[in-house]
C-alpha cells in the first residue's frame, strides 16, 4: 500500500491534501551548531514556525515537506513537536545537499555507503530512533557536480530503487548529468522531482524533463524583487511558466512549493517569504495568468499524491 | 596571566605534574551524531574513559591535554565531570583541524549566502573584502577561538559553558592548505596573541607553510607546539632540529600508533630513537610526549593503547635507550608547564577587538 512517512508515522496518499514539496524550517550549513553567533533563540523560532505552519493549515494546507537534509539543520524532537500540535503532516527527508554541506564524517563514504544510510532512514529510522524519513533530498552546489555529490545521487538513486522512496534533487544546474545517472542506474523518472526550476528558468528545459516524465517544482514561490538573491524574480513570472506547462499539457508533471525558510542559521535573515504565501498569493496569481481550478488542483494535491508516497508492489520490491 | 586554565577551574603552573600533550576523549569527525552505525553510550563512555584517566594518574600522570577542538566530539561538562573524579586536570582546547576532518561547512564558505539586512549590515563587512560577510575569515575565526579562550567553550547542546579553553588547535591537511585552513591558522595566532595562549599545530607535512602563516600574524615560534612530528609519512629528525633551535616545541605525540591500517603508524622504537637523537643533540627543553590516545571513538574505533602508554611503555623504552632521568622530567613536566603558562598578551587591542566584535553578532529575523 502506498503511503507517506511523516514525523508521527505513516499517512495514507488520500489524507496529504495540498503539499508543500520544499520548504525549511531550520536550515544551516553543517557545523553552525559550534558557532554560538548562529544558535537560534529556539522558542522563539518555535513560535515562528507554529504561526507559519497554522497559517498554511489555515488556508488549506495539509502537508509540509521538510527538505533539510543530515546535517543541515533537520531537527527531529523540533519537528515532531512542530507537527504534532499544528496537525500539518510534516515529512522529514534524508539526504544531503552539496559536497562542501555533507560533513567530515560521512566524506569517505561511497555510493553505496549513501545508498545504506538513506535506506535505513527510510525504512528503520533517522539516526537511532524509529522515526523515519519520508523522501529522499539531494542535491548539488553551484558549478557542476563533484566526485562526492555524484556518489550521493548515485546513493540516492538506490535507496529510491530499495525502498520506493520518491526522489527530490536540488540542482538543476546540472539536470542532463542527473538524468544520466537516472537512467545508468536505472531509476524510473516518474519517482523524481526536479527541484529549484524556477532559479535557472528554461522552459524548453521543463517540457523536455516533464516529457521524460519527471515532475518539475516551481519552489521559489514569494522570493520576489525584494530579495538580492540571484534568483529572486516577480511570481507573475513564475505563474507564467506554469501557465505555459499547463497549456502545453504538462500539467500533471508540475509542483509548487515556498522554499521558505523560518530560522536561517548564522547566514543572517531568514527567507522572508513563508509557506502560507504559497496559497494566499500565488494561487490567485496562477488564476490570474489563467491557470483553470482543477489544474492548480492537480498542482497542488493530485501531483504530490501520486509521486511522494512511498510506493512498493505486491512483491515488496519498488513498484 | 599565570595560572592555566583547566575544566576544573584556574590552577597553578606547578600543579600541572606530568601532562601528556595530546590526547582525546570523546573523538568523532563532525556529523558523527547522524551516522546510524556511531554508537555513543555516555555511561559505557564516561566508565571507560574514567577508568583509563585513573591508569594514568596511578603511574603518575596528573595533567591531560585534550585537543580535539571544537569540532570533534568535545563534551566539556562530562570532560569536567570526569576530571574532578578521577583527580587529572584536563586541559582543553579550541581550534579545528584540518578541513577534510574537521572544519565544517558553516566556517569555510567565505560570505557564502548571506545577505544581510538592515541598517548596520556595513558593521559586518570587513573593510576592503569583497566578501558581503565576515563568515569564512580569519577574523571571525579568531573571535570564535578568543571567545572560547576568554569567556567559555561552547558546550555540545546551545549553552556557552564556564571553562575555558587553554590553547589553540589548528591544522592543514597533508597535500595541501586550504582557503579555510589558512584562515583557522591565521585566526588561531590571533586569538593567541591576544590572549597569551600557545597554538598547537598539526599536519606536519605541511608544517613550513604553516609555521609561516602563523609567524607572519605576529606569534613568536616560543608559542607554537608543532605536533605529529612522529607521522610515520614524515619523519625529518633535521627539520625537527632546525624548529627546535628557532625555539618552537616538537611533539612526539603518536606514541603507541604502532600499527596499520593508521597512515601515520610507526613502531615505538623508531620513535625511540627520534627523541633520543633529539635529547642527544641538547633540545630535550623543546620536546613534549604524547599518545594521541582515543578515550571512546564516536563512529571510529578508540585506540587500543590508553592514555597511560606513555608512563607505562615508552618512557622505560626510552630510559632503556639512555635518555636520563632528567631529561625525561624536562619532557615530560617542564616543557609542558613552559608550554602551557599564558604569557603576557602581544596584541594588546584585545578590549578594543572585543567591542570592535559586537558590531560582528548577526541579528536573526525571527529568532
Amino acid at each position: 500500500m502506498p503511503h507517506l512517512n511523516t514525523l508521527l508515522g505513516t499517512l495514507h496518499p488520500e489524507e496529504m491534501g495540498m503539499v508543500a514539496v520544499r520548504e525549511h524550517i531550520l536550515w544551516g550549513s553543517s557545523g553552525w551548531e559550534f558557532d554560538p553567533r548562529a544558535w537560534p533563540r529556539i522558542a522563539k523560532v518555535f513560535e515562528k514556525s507554529f504561526n507559519e505552519l497554522l497559517d498554511f493549515k489555515l488556508l488549506g494546507g495539509q502537508t509540509f515537506v521538510e527538505c533539510s537534509g543530515i546535517g543541515a539543520g533537520r531537527d527531529l524532537d523540533f519537528l515532531v513537536k512542530l507537527t504534532a500540535v499544528t496537525g500539518v503532516h510534516v515529512v522529514a527527508s534524508t539526504g544531503f545537499w552539496s559536497d562542501a554541506h555533507t560533513p567530515a564524517h560521512f566524506r569517505r563514504y561511497g555510493a553505496d555507503d549513501f545508498a545504506r544510510l538513506f535506506t535505513h532512514e527510510l525504512t528503520v529510522g533517522i539516526g537511532h530512533t524509529r522515526i523515519k524519513a519520508g523522501v529522499i533530498s539531494v542535491g548539488n552546489g553551484a558549478g557542476g557536480m563533484s566526485e562526492l555529490e555524484t556518489a550521493i545521487y548515485r546513493g540516492a538513486v538506490r535507496a529510491a530503487k530499495a525502498t520506493g522512496a520518491a526522489l527530490i534533487t536540488h540542482g538543476i544546474d546540472t539536470a542532463r548529468r542527473q538524468i544520466k545517472i537516472f537512467q545508468e542506474e536505472l531509476l524510473a523518472l516518474p519517482r523524481v522531482v526536479f527541484g529549484d526550476c524556477d532559479r535557472i528558468i528554461d522552459l524548453e528545459r521543463d517540457r523536455w524533463l516533464a516529457g521524460l516524465g519527471a515532475c518539475v517544482a516551481y519552489d521559489n514561490v514569494g522570493l520576489e524583487a525584494w530579495s538580492d538573491l540571484p534568483y529572486a524574480m516577480p511570481d507573475q513570472w513564475r505563474a507564467e511558466l506554469v501557465a505555459q506547462m499547463v497549456a502545453s499539457g504538462h500539467g500533471e508533471s508540475v509542483m509548487l512549493s515556498a522554499g521558505s525558510k523560518v530560522a536561517n542559521l548564522g547566514r543572517g535573515g531568514a527567507h522572508l517569504s513563508n509557506v502560507g504565501n504559497l496559497l494566499r498569493y500565488f494561487v490567485p496569481e496562477l488564476e490570474k495568468a489563467g491557470v483553470a481550478q482543477e489544474a492548480i488542483r492537480a498542482i497542488l494535491v493530485g501531483n504530490p499524491k501520486r509521486v511522494l508516497p512511498i510506493q512498493r508492489d505486491s512483491a515488496g520490491g519498488a513498484a | 596571566m599565570s595560572e592555566i586554565a583547566t575544566l576544573t577551574g584556574m590552577i597553578a603552573p606547578e600543579a600541572l605534574g606530568i601532562v601528556a600533550f595530546h590526547e582525546a576523549l570523546l573523538f568523532g569527525r563532525p556529523g558523527w551524531q547522524h551516522a546510524p552505525d556511531a554508537v555513543f553510550d555516555r555511561a559505557e563512555a564516561f566508565e571507560r574513559i574514567l577508568g583509563e584517566l585513573a591508569a594514568f594518574r596511578k603511574l603518575g600522570g596528573r595533567t591531560i591535554v585534550e585537543t580535539s577542538g571544537i569540532a570533534m566530539g568535545r563534551n566539556v561538562p562530562m570532560y569536567r565531570r570526569l576530571s574532578e573524579l578521577s583527580g587529572v586536570n584536563i586541559v582543553s582546547t579550541t581550534g579545528f583541524v584540518s578541513q577534510e576532518r574537521s572544519i565544517p561547512a558553516h566556517f569555510c564558505l567565505i560570505g557564502y549566502f548571506y545577505r544581510g539586512h538592515g541598517p548596520f549590515q556595513w558593521k559586518r563587512a570587513i573593510p576592503g573584502s569583497p566578501a558581503p560577510s565576515h563568515v569564512g575569515t580569519k577574523e571571525y575565526m579568531m573571535f570564535l577561538f578568543y571567545n572560547e579562550l576568554t569567556e567559555g567553550m561552547a558546550g555540545p547542546a546551545m549553552i556557552r559553558t564556564t571553562s575555558k579553553a587553554a590553547l589553540v588547535r589548528c591544522g592543514s591537511g597533508d597535500a595541501e592548505i586550504t582557503i579555510a585552513e589558512q584562515q583557522a591558522i591565521r585566526g588561531a595566532a590571533m586569538a593567541a596573541r591576544k590572549t597569551g595562549v600557545p597554538v598547537f599545530s598539526d599536519g606536519v607535512s605541511q608544517v613550513e607553510r604553516q609555521f609561516e602563516l602563523l609567524t607572519a600574524e605576529g606569534l613568536p615560534p616560543g608559542r607554537i607546539v608543532i605536533g605529529h612530528c612522529d607521522d610515520g609519512r614524515a619523519v625529518d629528525v633535521s627539520r625537527d632540529m632546525k624548529y627546535a633551535a628557532i625555539g618552537a616545541w616538537i611533539g612526539y605525540d603518536h606514541i603507541g600508533w604502532e600499527t596499520r591500517p593508521a597512515p601515520h603508524a610507526m613502531p615505538d622504537g623508531q620513535r625511540a630513537e627520534l627523541v633520543k637523537k633529539m635529547v642527544d643533540a641538547g633540545h630535550a627543553d623543546r620536546v613534549v610526549l604524547s599518545c594521541s590516545a582515543i578515550g571512546y571513538g564516536l563512529g571510529m574505533p578508540a585506540t587500543r593503547h590508553g592514555y597511560s602508554h606513555l608512563l607505562e611503555s615508552f618512557v622505560p623504552r626510552l630510559a632503556k635507550a639512555g635518555v636520563g632521568e632528567r631529561a625525561l622530567h624536562t619532557m615530560l613536566v617542564e616543557n609542558p608547564r613552559r608550554i602551557l603558562t599564558p604569557v603576557e598578551p602581544t596584541d594588546k587591542d584585545a578590549d578594543r577587538l572585543h567591542e570592535f566584535a559586537q558590531g560582528f553578532r548577526l541579528p536573526m529575523k525571527g529568532s
